[in-house]
């Protein structure tokens, strides 16, 4: 299978703060992978040097192949921040729309994919509702309908269970796993255990900018629960 | 360079640009300030001037109310300058927006060409209102070619502002970027007055440190009050200032150091 994302010793200083210290990582088609770790480990770092937001000081970061240099790197790729925002007076139509242009899909396409988008995370109905006039919740699922819009082969997703309640989160699993059999690679950067335990097969630990494991979630964890060995891993 | 990523930012900066309170209030208080100078133009045409060629009047008072919409041009583009690129930023869009296939320097062209826009669009009105408030006030239509070039060259050094906006606002703040901005534009202009014409060797003489910042500024900025100047001139319907080939040329080169420059410091920028 082919590798979606690959990092070699990447490093990333922050004045004479080491965010990531020689982190590695693979990442294959089709998997849904959780990156895991506490407050300040360095996955936000990891993630925003992946969309190349920020500039790694030192190794090698690829995206589908393509160094994150380079902007086609992101072509098949989208991202979901942990809180996203967009123009108040924009109605969340418009925000998909933007984001569909921005993505490249053909003026065509833009109103079926919007519509498609919009259905599948039930808000079909507030399509014409402000961004200002919505509810974090709602937001947060304007801004996964934006993602499914144009096909993309990866889901970057920073905390996307931040700040949503019992429901959304339920509907947000049920969404990931069918992403999940439909192909996508999924790649969740999560601080919450509960809910990528029941979504993701691979994690990775992450603490201080090192990496502490990575590998399959049921061979890592055996007997114990993800909390257990999250905090046998870190927790000291 | 995607000219489909740039269109999309450019319409994008267009929609989110276009509702600003600050515009219209500016919109407000410059055509208070013409409605008034257009009165009292009218009172004075009528009481005192009644035997002037009209012509030349209208002429002229279009020329005070250009000093007026051009300043008032400077503070829109340093504003818009200042707050295209910061306001991304601060609500949070920025990330999301460059985390597209799209490259830094797209998003800089589309968000610079769209603010350009509003500036010209703000600018255009201005002047339309101003034409028509001379034709209220003296009975004269003062619509010629002059006033077109006038105004297309005006655009140039709005463009200036804009970028010098954007640059500042990547390092500062709003606030301190908009007043370091026109700080920026007052010292442009004093170096451009005081370095008009003047020699390599004439400079040299009896050079000083602020005398050589303003030497540096001269030849490193492009030469905003020049182009006003021939702005200003065209459309009072006089001659096109002198110089023009040089000053030009310096307009080229000064305009890609300062466009390469806002560049790197948004390339450089991390998010």
């Amino acid at each position: 299978m082919t590798n979606i994302i690959e990092a070699n010793d990447v490093t990333k200083l922050y004045g004479k703060n080491t965010a990531l210290k020689n982190f590695s990582l693979t990442i294959k088609e089709g998997e849904c992978f959780a990156l895991l770790g506490k407050n300040g480990a360095g996955k936000t770092t990891f993630v925003k040097s992946l969309l190349g937001l920020i500039h790694f000081n030192e190794g090698e970061l690829k995206l589908l192949g393509k160094s994150v240099g380079d902007k086609s790197s992101r072509m098949s790729v989208s991202y979901l921040p942990e809180k996203f925002s967009f123009y108040p007076y924009y109605t969340l139509g418009a925000v998909c729309e933007f984001y569909a242009k921005l993505k490249g899909v053909d003026s065509s396409d833009i109103k079926p994919q919007v519509g498609a988008a919009l259905e599948r995370l039930g808000i079909s109905d507030l399509m014409n509702k402000k961004v200002k006039e919505c509810s974090k919740g709602q937001l947060q699922r304007t801004g996964l309908a934006a993602t499914l819009i144009g096909d993309p082969k990866l889901f970057i997703l920073d905390e996307p269970y931040s700040g949503l309640d019992p429901i959304a989160i339920k509907e947000l699993q049920d969404l990931l796993s069918s992403l999940a059999a439909e192909g996508k690679t999924i790649f969740i950067n999560s601080h919450g255990l509960d809910s990528v335990e029941k979504v993701c097969k691979n994690i990775a630990i992450l603490d201080k900018g090192e990496l502490v494991v990575q590998g399959e979630m049921k061979s890592l964890l055996g007997e114990k629960n993800l909390l257990d060995f999250f905090y046998e891993k870190v927790g000291q | 360079m995607s000219f489909s990523n740039i269109s999309v930012i450019f319409t994008n900066t267009i929609t989110k640009e276009w509702r600003s309170k600050t515009l219209l209030f500016l919109l407000i208080v410059n055509v208070i300030i013409l409605l008034m100078a257009g009165g009292f133009l009218s009172v004075v045409n009528k009481e005192v001037l009644g035997s002037m060629n009209l012509d030349s009047l209208a002429q002229k008072t279009v020329g005070v109310f250009f000093l007026i919409i051009n300043f008032w041009s400077f503070l829109v583009s340093a504003f818009f300058g200042v707050g295209v690129v910061r306001s991304d930023s601060e609500e949070g869009v920025l990330p999301q927006l460059l985390a597209f296939p799209i490259s830094r320097g797209e998003y800089l062209t589309g968000r610079v060409l769209g603010t350009w826009a509003i500036v010209m669009l703000y600018y255009i009105i201005s002047l339309a209102m101003a034409i028509g408030g001379v034709y209220m006030a003296v009975g004269s239509f003062a619509f010629s070619a002059g006033l077109v070039s006038g105004l297309l060259i005006n655009a140039i050094p709005n463009l200036v502002v804009i970028i010098l906006g954007l640059r500042v606002s990547l390092n500062f703040g709003k606030i301190q970027s908009f007043i370091l901005v026109m700080l920026m534009v007052f010292f442009v202009y004093i170096s451009n007055t005081v370095y008009q014409g003047v020699s390599l060797s004439e400079a040299m003489d009896k050079m000083t440190f602020m005398r050589g910042l303003g030497f540096l500024i001269y030849w490193l900025v492009p030469h905003i009050s020049y182009w006003g100047e021939c702005a200003n001139e065209l459309i009072m319907g006089n001659a096109f200032s002198e110089g023009g080939l040089r000053e030009a040329t310096h307009l080229i080169l000064s305009g890609v150091i300062l466009g390469f420059i806002t560049y790197l410091g948004i390339k450089r920028k991390e998010i």
